[in-house]
């Protein structure tokens, strides 16, 4: 149904604008404000007019007059730009900042004409957004939602119309008054006064059909049939009625008779809506201005006999429609002929052949009537002049050619495009029933599969077709559906996973037509299409992709600055950047995040938690690689700092989810890493979103896994090196642990609970490294101490993990407290009891009072033994241990290295041992080979296999180093033939593999290499060296990275 | 330039004013922008100026070159009116066609011929500087001219415009030696206007220092009156631009902006220049919001002189660009390729 819209009777009038102080001419000026305004408003710059506009109040260069009507030039200019915009979302927004403007100006300039005007402007700004709801709400999709916005709607119509009333009683008032106007004005002696007057009394006329009009529209909001909706139809028929026995001399007056019709059309009043009409269509049809109202009136006078005939099944209506408009089309002036009304009438009449061929049996009459329906529908779809009724025409030709049997091959791009649009919504709609098929029926669901694909190729196809018809004059009429074409192609290309051609397409649309309604989301795709690709394991050189999902999202950020989709390009950009481990680049687009961004919070924990990684690394690097205090602090603080705003957000939020069960676990390590323990047990116990809370209270949030484990180891060290320690919690922790490793019902649960309390002392021995002072370090250890010694004193309960525990974390603790390379006192201590403890388990075991889980943690505790004689500089007894073990699994790599490692170490004592250390040792008597490989073998043994790269590494180096260690003993020219052995193995692993296993290793390659060249006299410069050896042999080069 | 600085004067009532005076059969001199009309028979014409005989008593009176706008002359062909009140108006490629529809034979005054050669040349001179023509054959045209007509009231104006298509070329010495006869003139304001551009030449070459010196010259001078207003203001603006491209952003930014408070919106190249100058400084300072508002006022209503119009088009698609919109980008550098495709500014930006 088409709505009632009243002309505008007079616009602004210059008299008005005088009054105003709204310039109509261009102001002269060092600063040509509204030139500049009014030049950008023209070239559809209205952003730029905006901003400027908004900034011009507070410059000197902008006059007094600018200033005092500011608020209602920019509510204007702002009412402009969202009438122009095919953006939805910025519509809404720049109607809101318009109705704000012109709210405020109102109240400024109440009871003034001003004030009048800027209350009209607000009125129509309402009655616009409440038409566009209605429009929504009779939307198929919008069933649910119907009722809701209708109700909207009602409430803006009932706003404007309170406006209106205010608007008329003004200018009422204004003509009233006798000191304002006199009652009589002579025009000849102040023509000025005069003119006024009479723009009042136009204004005032038309402010009467505006609130008659708004009653209307709240009719609309109603069925027509309920009572309130009869109600409010008869309402305003009445306000129209009483305008036209007012102002019956008046064009206005005559509109009015109009829209009374309509009111009675709307009520199936067909006989008075008719009789109305045709009053009005006996006006004079030769003043241009008397035939706009006749066209308009006959477009109501269509409308009406179209539903007469339904409503009252007299098909002799369509006949009625066709002799009285017909004639009024077929003898339209040619400027007329460019007006979508006559475009309209032309699709009525076709509309009424159409339909009274339906009513007409077969033959020649029923043929022609379509033959005609169809000739005028072309006509209207062809013209550029059609609006909205080009689509409705082009649907009625594809349905004509169909009757007549032919077959629907769109030949227009206008054709092409319905025909895909349609396609794109059929194939939306099946999947969204698609979505409610069960997962078991897997038939239902692969025909439901097949016939989307089908839609999604003949949507295709079709707006592929719809392009080939883009001509200039398809370019210059309908290019918002160009856009649509090209959008949807990009949709679709998307969805059949097409990323490259979506991603092209989409990137296309959205730079070039960046203004066009699918700008925003084809630019979205477009950046989502990258990331795909970027992910595509199949892709190997991502340096492309990488580029353009950072283009695209940055671009999006620089041209919807304002909108959410920036926020959510940096959004992914962050986590583009945490993808590809670049947390600085992180941090740079969270900061440019707005504040209010609804995920900003999460983000924020995001960037927190990827920052504490870092630094977690970064403090483990040693050597030249080890970075300064300062540096690492700076990072742990912004790490902190980071997280903290992320969880002061979501706690505002009251939302708990994986992120913040994972940021708030970030925060307890990081207070307990830096000797803030309060805070460390604070923040794991805290109401809501404590991570010990919420995996006691199981939270979904914590189920992810692992996370229980982690959150009750971190709790027991909190418990154990709190002040004063909290031994029963502690104990507690460790009970849940355990219960969690079991309840998870792994064969090896007992197996891994030790290796999680081994990766706990391993904290333990990490946060007394950390420790800043000896002191601290001390204070750590002491209490820890405590409270191994108290488990261990407990004989129930504890077994084989506890007490593999409790001796590892004595080992964890001496290495904690080793000072360099030498012992300390207390270090040496710990290694005393962790020897005895270890000990004591393989006594308890051989006795049978504890159960070894196999035979292989046996040969582990075996191992860590040998470690701690190792550490004690019990090499003999070490290597004995050692060689028992490799006796019975002379596969063990763990040992084997030990053994290496401890051949090593006792070099120091007597360089013989270097030799042992990479040519091994101890022999077996049955296979007279060496049980202790040795360096050398080690890696010869490692190096066929991929998984001990690292293995053959570490062995490869330490073979240089031993060989190193010995050479320096050594004197002349055994000394320079040991130096060139250690030079020529580290020579030859990065000719035969040049990335060295990992940077780590490389890292030590490279410097044991630049150690080996200065004591052989050479230029100390690493790695380097072989690259100038090679390009100078040009024989052999490192294989390509 | 004064071609430039007048268009309020409509064309439209530029053309009745031409009308009544052929109408009445007498040449007419019109000075101050057009404002004032010295009527009668033209007997001498100079390059210092052009002398009137009045009414039947024959009072001489000799209007200065410095305060011509335009001379009339009767019995001129229309199309040489139509085409001067276009370049005036600085819409040189349509007073280039007036004046190709125009039949030299018919002219039967020696002095409307001249008149109507200056014009061809001074119109394909604007056109090239502007980027819409051949820099040398437009010089060669003017230097034409000024060999065959050096006593024609437009010699000192042919001699400027010779120095600004030798600046655009980088011939600087060759620029130097045109705008030498300005220098040397008697009327201070062509002195100063010689300063000027000699500034401009230096600030091509990146002297940016001696520029400074010269346009200091100009604003230290005791010359009043319209055109030294005007001359005065051209060096603030100059002196601006060498301060931002020598880093000095604030200073040049608050000199441009007294340039722009000062100038009258009539003044297209004044107007035109100092909005471009002060939208580059922007841009060294990171503004990009400000600088397109800068260059906007050029694009949009500043647009009537070429060289400028098309620096700003050219800072507009960058600016554009940088912010996402680049469809506004492309529409400012199809106008660009499109409009002035032979000029640095196309030359430079886009593909």
């Amino acid at each position: 149904m088409a709505c009632l819209r009243p002309v505008h009777i007079c616009s602004l009038p210059l008299v008005l604008c005088a009054v105003l102080g709204i310039s109509s001419r261009p102001a002269q000026g060092a600063e040509q404000v509204k030139v500049f305004i009014e030049k950008l408003r023209e070239r559809g710059y209205y952003d730029v007019a905006v901003d400027y506009m908004e900034e011009m109040k507070e410059s000197p260069l902008a006059d007094d007059q600018f200033r005092e009507t500011y608020l209602f030039e920019l509510g204007l200019l702002l009412t402009d730009y969202a009438r122009t915009t095919s953006d939805t979302k910025l519509r809404d927004q720049l109607y809101t900042q318009a109705r704000e403007k012109l709210e405020i100006y109102g109240q400024g300039n109440a009871g003034t004409l001003g004030g009048a005007q800027a209350l009209t402007e607000l009125s129509n700004i309402l009655v616009e957004r409440g038409r566009q709801l209605v429009i929504k709400a009779k939307l198929p999709t919008q069933k649910a939602n119907k009722e809701a916005l209708m109700g909207e709607a009602r409430k803006l119509f009932e706003e404007a119309k309170q406006k209106f009333e205010n608007v008329e009683e003004f200018y009422k008032s204004e003509l009233k008054d006798s000191t304002r106007f006199p009652k009589s004005i002579d025009p000849a002696k102040d023509k000025k006064l005069f003119d006024l007057r009479q723009e009042y009394r136009a204004q005032f006329v038309k402010t009467g059909l505006d609130v008659a009009t708004v009653v209307y529209e709240l009719a609309q909001t109603y069925d027509p049939t309920s009572e309130e909706g009869k109600k409010l139809l008869t309402e305003a028929a009445g306000l129209f009625g009483k305008l036209y026995e007012n102002y019956r001399v008046w064009l206005a007056g005559l509109y009015a008779r109009m829209y009374q019709g309509r009111c009675f059309q709307d009520l199936k009043d067909y006989k008075t809506a008719i009789s109305y009409y045709d009053e009005l269509l006996a006006q004079p049809a030769d003043d241009p201005v008397f035939r706009t109202l006749i066209t308009k009136t006959n477009i109501q006078l269509g409308q009406c006999l179209l539903a007469q005939a339904v409503d009252e099944k007299k098909p002799e209506k369509y006949d009625e429609l066709v002799a009285k408009i017909l004639p009024w089309v077929t003898a339209a002036r040619a400027q007329e002929e460019k007006t979508t009304d006559i475009q309209q009438l032309k699709y009525y009449c076709a509309m009424a052949y159409e339909e009274r061929a339906k009513t007409t049996e077969e033959g020649t009459l029923k043929k022609q009537m379509l033959k005609k329906a169809l000739e005028l529908a072309k006509a209207v779809s062809n013209s550029r002049y059609s609006g909205d009724y080009a689509k409705l025409a082009q649907e009625m030709v594809l349905r004509l050619r169909g009757l007549e049997g032919e077959e629907i091959k769109p030949e227009s791009f206008a054709e092409a495009f319905e025909l895909g649009k349609e396609a794109v919504s059929t194939m939306e709609l099946l999947k969204q029933e698609a979505k409610s098929i069960p997962p078991d029926k897997t038939d239902e669901i692969s025909k439901a599969k097949l016939e989307i694909d089908a839609q999604r190729g003949e949507a295709y196809d079709m707006l592929k077709l719809a392009l080939t018809f883009v001509d200039d004059k398809v370019r210059e009429t309908q290019k918002e559906e160009i856009h649509l074409v090209q959008y949807y192609l990009c949709y679709l290309n998307w969805d059949m996973g097409r990323y490259y051609d979506a991603a092209v397409l989409g990137e296309f649309l959205a730079r070039k037509f960046s203004d066009s309604g699918g700008a925003r989301p084809a630019a979205n795709i477009a950046m989502a299409a990258y990331l795909q690709a970027y992910n595509d394991p199949d892709n190997r050189d991502k340096e492309f992709e990488s580029e353009r999902v950072v283009d695209m999202a940055e671009f999006i950020t620089r041209r919807w600055p304002d909108g959410v989709e920036a926020d959510d390009a940096h959004n992914m950009l962050v986590n583009f950047a945490i993808q590809r481990g670049k947390v600085e680049e992180a941090v740079q687009y969270l900061d440019k995040m707005s504040p209010e961004y609804v995920n900003r919070g999460k983000t924020e924990l995001k960037v927190g938690q990827e920052l504490w990684r870092k630094y977690l690394r970064q403090s483990k690097l040693e050597g030249a690689e080890k970075k300064p205090a300062a540096e690492l602090d700076a990072l742990k603080q912004q790490a902190l700092e980071t997280l903290l705003k992320g969880i002061d957000r979501m706690r505002k939020t009251g939302e708990v989810n994986s992120t913040v069960a994972s940021a708030m676990y970030s925060l307890s390590q990081i207070y307990l890493d830096t000797g803030e323990i309060d805070k460390a047990v604070a923040t794991l116990e805290e109401e809501k979103i404590g991570p010990l809370k919420l995996v006691e209270a199981a939270d979904p949030a914590t189920t992810f896994p692992g996370y229980a484990e982690a959150v009750y180891q971190l709790a027991l060290r909190a418990y154990v090196t709190v002040r004063p320690a909290r031994l029963e919690d502690a104990q507690r922790a460790m009970d849940n642990l355990e219960k969690q490793v079991k309840s998870q019902g792994d064969a090896d649960a007992a197996e891994k609970l030790t290796q999680i309390l081994i990766g706990l002392g391993r904290q333990l021995q990490e946060m007394m490294k950390l420790a800043k002072t000896e002191e601290e370090r001390q204070a750590i250890a002491g209490s820890f101490e405590v409270f191994l010694e108290r488990i261990a004193k407990q004989e129930q309960g504890n077994n084989w993990a506890s007490r593999n525990w409790i001796a590892s974390t004595y080992y964890d603790l001496g290495s904690g407290l080793e000072q360099g390379k030498t012992q300390s006192k207390k270090s040496k201590e710990y290694f005393a009891k962790a020897t005895a403890a270890y000990e004591k388990i393989l006594s308890d075991a051989s006795a049978k009072k504890i159960e070894a889980p196999s035979e292989d943690s046996l040969l582990g505790v075996q191992m860590r033994l040998a470690e701690c004689e190792r550490k004690q500089g019990d090499f003999a007894a070490a290597l004995d241990r050692l060689g028992e073990v490799l006796g019975t699994k002379p596969m063990m790599l763990d040992a084997q290295i030990a053994a290496a490692y401890t051949y090593q170490q006792r070099g120091a004592q007597d360089p013989k041992w270097y030799k042992s250390a990479y040519m091994g040792g101890r022999k077996d008597p049955k296979t007279n080979q060496n049980r202790i490989w040795g360096w050398f073998q080690l890696s010869q043994k490692t190096r066929q296999y991929p998984k001990f790269v690292l293995i053959f590494h570490e062995a490869r180096y330490n073979l240089a180093l031993s060989r190193f260690e010995y050479g320096k003993t050594m004197k002349g020219d055994d000394r320079k033939k040991y130096l060139d052995y250690a030079y020529n193995d580290v020579a030859s692993v990065y000719k035969l593999y040049p990335e060295m296993g990992n940077d780590e290793w490389k890292e030590k390659y490279d410097s044991l290499f630049k150690q080996i060249q200065k004591e052989l006299g050479k230029k100390p410069e690493g790695l380097k060296a072989i690259d100038a050896e090679l390009a100078a042999s040009n024989t052999l080069k490192p294989a390509p990275k | 330039m004064k071609y430039l600085a007048v268009l309020l004067l409509s064309t439209l009532a530029a053309l009745v004013s031409v009308q009544q005076v052929q109408a009445q059969g007498f040449d007419s001199v019109r000075s101050q922008g057009g404002k004032v009309s010295t009527q009668g028979k033209i007997t001498e014409i100079t390059a210092e100026g052009v002398t009137v005989v009045k009414g039947a008593g024959g009072v001489k009176d000799t209007v200065p070159v410095n305060t011509i706008y335009m001379v009339v002359f009767t019995g001129e062909p229309a199309g040489l009116s139509r085409a001067r009140i276009n370049a005036l108006n600085g819409n040189f490629s349509n007073a280039q066609e007036e004046l190709s529809k125009v039949d030299a034979k018919e002219i039967n005054r020696p002095e409307v011929s001249v008149e109507l050669d200056y014009y061809k040349a001074f119109c394909a001179a604007q056109l090239a500087l502007g980027g819409a023509g051949a820099l040398p054959a437009a010089e060669t045209a003017l230097v034409g001219f000024v060999k065959a007509n050096s006593s024609s009231y437009h010699y000192y104006e042919a001699c400027e415009v010779l120095g600004d298509l030798a600046t655009a070329q980088k011939k600087y010495d060759a620029a130097t030696k045109y705008y030498g006869p300005l220098e040397r003139s008697s009327f201070p304001d062509f002195k100063m206007k010689a300063q000027v551009r000699l500034g401009r030449s230096l600030q091509a070459q990146n002297k940016h220092a001696e520029a400074i010196a010269k346009f200091d010259a100009v604003l230290g001078t005791s010359a009043t009156g319209e055109e030294a207003e005007k001359q005065i203001l051209s060096a603030t603006l100059g002196k601006a631009v060498s301060l931002a491209a020598t880093e000095k952003i604030d200073e040049a930014i608050k000199l441009v902006n007294q340039v722009i408070e000062k100038a009258s919106p009539e003044e297209i190249e004044l107007n035109a220049r100092a909005n471009n100058a002060l939208g580059s400084c922007y841009m060294k300072a990171g503004k990009n919001k400000e600088a397109l508002r800068s260059f906007l006022k050029v694009d949009l209503i500043y647009n009537g002189l070429p060289e400028a119009h098309a620096e700003a088009l050219a800072n507009l698609f960058k600016l554009w660009t940088s912010i996402g919109k680049e469809d506004r980008a492309q529409e400012a550098l199809s106008l660009l390729k499109e409009r002035y495709p032979d000029s640095n500014w196309a030359r430079g930006v886009g593909s």
